[in-house]
């Protein structure tokens, strides 16, 4: 169902189940690299995307319009993400860690004739390492970061979505670039 | 109302029935073990592994699984139980004890009289542990463990 | 700040990084287009700034590769067309007679140990199917993985390929 913006919104605040489904059939993926971005972690950021869902379509009454729909969900997501962020939710989690412990569940490509023992070290390597300094990143500036990076928010909108000003994303953004450049320095060539 | 009456005595039946162990459970554990042959020289997914190889593949890369064979034990605390695998090997099942909804179990792998590995592990009722991978033909061996 | 040898115009790289993002100024595009042929270091910085980005947006497909949001839409709609079938009939369970033949359908289900049988604990939050207390062998290298799903764990081990084999680890968890 290819429904325009206005039409998606008009069916979703007649509680159109179909239009329910559409909209989290276009923008799951977005919302679930917003999430991850920000909370670093894969399962609550699968929490985030089912609650951030539930919580556009209860309060989509109040969306006037004024901005795009998927600006709305940005900061839905943006909100929920560093609310999770601040509550530092603790759940007892059985967690096994494997011997060579993996911090963004890849799967391994196990058995493959072509395994490159050294490549896939390195590649994870310099995973662990930038996973590593994007956690150490304030949540303001990473938060900022994923934006910018992930879904090529102008200034302009990431401002409007986090209420702050344009010369302030302009710098936490640098900061952030700043960070990661430092902490992955002695990686540059292989990125 | 009669008929609430009735629907009152036989809610009541069902609770006690559920707080009730169950008999069966006490003795013997029924295990199931799959042994599959994964490998990446063919396009192959055996049908009677359905439901399995989409598990596996959330971890695993292969293009062909193969069911090689299937084994039941049923085994007492303390009784083992073995399974021949292919390429000279034998897989041993020994339930050790419960705990809560646990069995715990050592499984251990022998090739020629030499022990390859053993694991002490607490399974879950009616859960499934997959142990891999023994190199074998053109491909690995992957044993699925079921408790039953 | 700093300026390079030969060429007045100082390097700035906060403005850099705006001018990577399309962000700066005229005036400011001006100044570092007519800077950048000169600047190593900040020509450098730029192509930083793209790597760290590339590097940001692979690193987010990789975990939204394995995340399975179909899933979860999944788990949403089924949860949300749960609720509404609950809410639906709720008033025709007042009645007598229609409260009378579920129940004992229940029961009878309850007495050949169907829902003891079909009572499984739901996917999300379930522990591991399997807890590793120790492993020992002649093998070269342990993985334990957890499959996202249905949490079954899987253990897998290489073998030692050499003739006496005596390379023993045991491990405990």
């Amino acid at each position: 169902m290819a429904w325009d913006e206005p039409t998606l919104v008009a069916l979703l605040k007649q509680g159109h189940e179909g239009a329910f489904e559409e909209l989290m059939q276009r923008y799951r993926q977005k919302v679930y690299l917003i999430a991850y971005g920000i909370t670093l972690d894969p399962e609550e950021s699968r929490d985030i995307v089912q609650e951030g869902f539930l919580k556009a379509f209860q309060n989509i009454s109040r969306f006037e319009g004024r901005a795009r729909l998927v600006t709305w969900l940005h900061r839905i997501t943006v909100n929920q993400s560093l609310n999770w962020q601040r509550r530092w939710k603790r759940r007892l989690r059985w967690h096994h860690r494997p011997i060579e412990s993996e911090e963004d569940g890849e799967s391994i490509q196990l058995g493959t004739d072509e395994y490159q023992a050294e490549v896939l070290h390195q590649r994870r390597e310099i995973d662990q390492a930038y996973h590593k300094a994007l956690k150490q990143l304030p949540d303001d500036a990473r938060t900022i970061y994923v934006l910018k990076e992930t879904e090529g928010l102008s200034y302009a909108e990431i401002a409007r979505i986090l209420n702050i000003k344009k010369g302030t994303v302009s710098s936490r953004l640098f900061y952030a670039r700043q960070r990661l450049q430092k902490a992955l320095k002695s990686y540059r060539e292989s990125i | 109302m009669p008929f609430r009456k009735f629907s009152m005595v036989l809610l009541l039946a069902a609770a006690v029935m559920l707080l009730l162990p169950p008999a069966w459970a006490a003795a013997q554990v029924n295990i199931g073990i799959k042994t599959i042959l994964a490998s990446n020289d063919q396009q192959y997914e055996d049908p009677q592994l359905k439901g399995i190889i989409d598990e596996l593949q959330t971890v695993f890369r292969f293009t062909a699984y193969r069911l090689l064979k299937q084994d039941h034990l049923s085994l007492g605390t303390g009784e083992t139980g073995n399974v021949n695998l292919p390429g000279g090997r034998i897989l041993s099942v020994t339930p050790t004890g419960n705990r809560g909804d646990r069995t715990q179990m050592a499984l251990q792998i022998t090739k020629q009289n030499r022990q390859i590995f053993e694991t002490h592990i607490e399974l879950l009722k009616r859960g499934t542990i997959t142990v891999g991978g023994p190199r074998h033909a053109n491909g690995y061996l992957l044993l699925n463990i079921t408790s039953k | 700040m700093k300026t390079t040898p030969g060429n007045p115009t100082r390097c700035d790289h906060e403005q850099l990084s705006r001018y990577h993002d399309g962000e700066a100024t005229s005036q400011e595009i001006r100044r570092i287009e007519a800077h950048l042929p000169h600047c190593p270091d900040c020509r450098n910085m730029l192509a930083d700034f793209d790597r760290l980005g590339h590097l940001m947006r692979s690193h987010g497909e990789r975990a939204l590769a394995a995340a399975d949001t179909s899933a979860v839409m999944q788990r949403l709609l089924t949860r949300r067309q749960q609720r509404r079938e609950a809410f639906a009939g709720w008033r025709n369970w007042f009645k007598p007679a229609r409260l009378f033949l579920p129940v004992t359908v229940t029961v009878l289900a309850l007495a050949i140990y169907i829902i003891p049988q079909s009572f499984k604990i739901e996917p999300h939050g379930q522990a591991p199917s399997a807890i590793i207390n120790s492993f020992t062998g002649s093998v070269t290298s342990v993985m334990l993985f957890e499959t996202p799903n249905t949490h079954q764990t899987i253990i897998w081990f290489k073998e030692d390929s050499t003739a006496k084999g005596e390379n023993d680890a045991l491990q405990k968890i």
